[in-house]
């Protein structure tokens, strides 16, 4: 345990922070030079702000993976499964980001995610559950792990809408799988999660509110593919589902009034509506999804800071949630 | 800052989700996932238990969306005009 997290991890844990805002700040300036730009729709005055800043996410990731390889820190099995995650959903987030492609391209392509976990051999087929449960599935869990990092990285992707949401609430679930892990008394190097954490961090410094920058779809699905990634290598899937319960509340919301997998700018469906002042209104389209911003501004209309903060008091308190989770498995 | 009444109201679905979660394990998988229903087959064995899972994890979704509209449409209907 006294080596949970090593001096050199910390040194290249401030040193992915540097990379992943520096290249965030490149990426934002090529994309708005180049015209790849959206538009900010909870704003009054609608700015432009560059797409894929966030592409500096798997960048970080994949460098940091290598050079943890390289001092040590990190087995290559584990910098390998990593590194291949990383490259595929980014593969695929860029086609969906570049191209105009069908509602079901992203949940089916993400399934490849799982592929290095079980060529690799990363994986414990065993789920364990609070109160001493766990039961052993050695064949079904090779099925359950493409679906599993399809399903973490699409449903991440799906609560991209607000400023810097996406980036806080990945590294809170980020940071409860390092204290989960700590809890049930793993001898696990945090390394991964560290550089997780590092990569969200540097490009948050863009994308917080008001934004100067994007996320993207590639880097969306990454964050959610890397996460499940972690969960699945480090065999804490129970305590990791929970801290995700807000993204799974947004997404299976979706799903269940849509009833299939379509792109949200193929739904013209408007699911809430800004005012004048600036405050986010629920639609009321009987039709439209219950999306968890639409849910938190039902009653009463929020600026986009205030419901950015009511999502991530969400997240806090599902991160606890899993804790308590932990010792209850422990 | 404000923190919005309805984000109470859904850590409230949160926790009675949470709590569910925990407990249908606890419920199958102790007694009926454990238990020697047939010749012992490692294929067979994961095949039952995946499909008990996947339907516990469907049925826990439904209920969880429901729950969730049920506890919207009550917000939406006090909501501040």
């Amino acid at each position: 345990m006294e080596y949970l997290i090593p001096l050199p991890s910390l040194l290249l844990f401030i040193l992915a922070i540097l990379l992943s805002t520096l290249t965030t700040k490149l990426f934002s300036s090529f994309f708005r030079s180049r015209g790849f730009v959206g538009i900010d729709i909870f704003k009054t005055h609608k700015p432009k702000v560059p797409l894929l800043g966030g592409l500096s996410i798997p960048l970080t990731i994949v460098v940091f993976s290598f050079l943890g390889y390289l001092t040590g820190l990190l087995g290559w099995r584990e910098a390998l499964v990593v590194t291949l995650v990383t490259i595929i959903l980014t593969s695929v987030g860029l086609l969906d980001d570049f191209r105009e492609v069908s509602g079901l391209y992203k949940p089916v392509a993400c399934l490849l995610g799982g592929l290095p976990i079980i060529f690799l051999h990363t994986y414990t087929p065993h789920l364990d559950f609070p109160f001493g449960v766990g039961f052993r599935i050695t064949i079904i869990y090779l099925l359950m792990i493409p679906l599993g990092i399809s399903v973490a990285a699409n449903t991440v992707n799906m609560l991209d809408v607000i400023n810097g949401l996406v980036a806080t609430a990945g590294i809170i679930v980020l940071g409860v799988m390092g204290i989960a892990i700590y809890i049930l008394g793993m001898d696990r190097n945090l390394y991964l999660i560290m550089i997780g954490i590092a990569a969200l961090l540097g490009f948050l410094y863009y994308n917080r509110y008001p934004a100067k920058t994007f996320l993207g779809n590639a880097p969306a699905l990454v964050i959610g593919g890397y996460i499940a990634t972690l969960a699945i290598m480090y065999h804490i899937e129970f305590p990791t589902v929970v801290a995700m319960f807000p993204f799974i509340h947004n997404s299976f919301f979706f799903l269940n009034k849509i009833k299939g997998f379509v792109e949200h700018k193929q739904l013209n469906l408007k699911v809430t509506e800004l005012d004048s002042q600036g405050l986010i209104h629920d639609a009321r389209d009987e039709k439209a999804p219950i999306t968890l911003l639409r849910f938190i501004v039902s009653r009463d209309p929020l600026n986009e800071f205030d419901a950015y903060l009511n999502i991530v008091i969400l997240f806090i308190f599902s991160g606890l949630l899993a804790l308590i989770s932990c010792f209850l498995m422990g | 800052m404000r923190i919005s009444r309805t984000t109470l109201y859904i850590c409230i679905v949160l926790i009675v989700q949470w709590i569910i979660i925990m407990i249908l394990p606890l419920l199958f998988f102790e007694y009926l996932a454990r238990a020697d229903l047939y010749p012992y087959n490692p294929f067979i064995d994961d095949v039952i238990k995946a499909m008990l899972s996947f339907t516990l994890v469907g049925l826990w979704l439904i209920e969880w969306m429901k729950m969730g509209e049920y506890v919207y449409k009550y917000l939406s209907r006090s909501r501040i005009k």
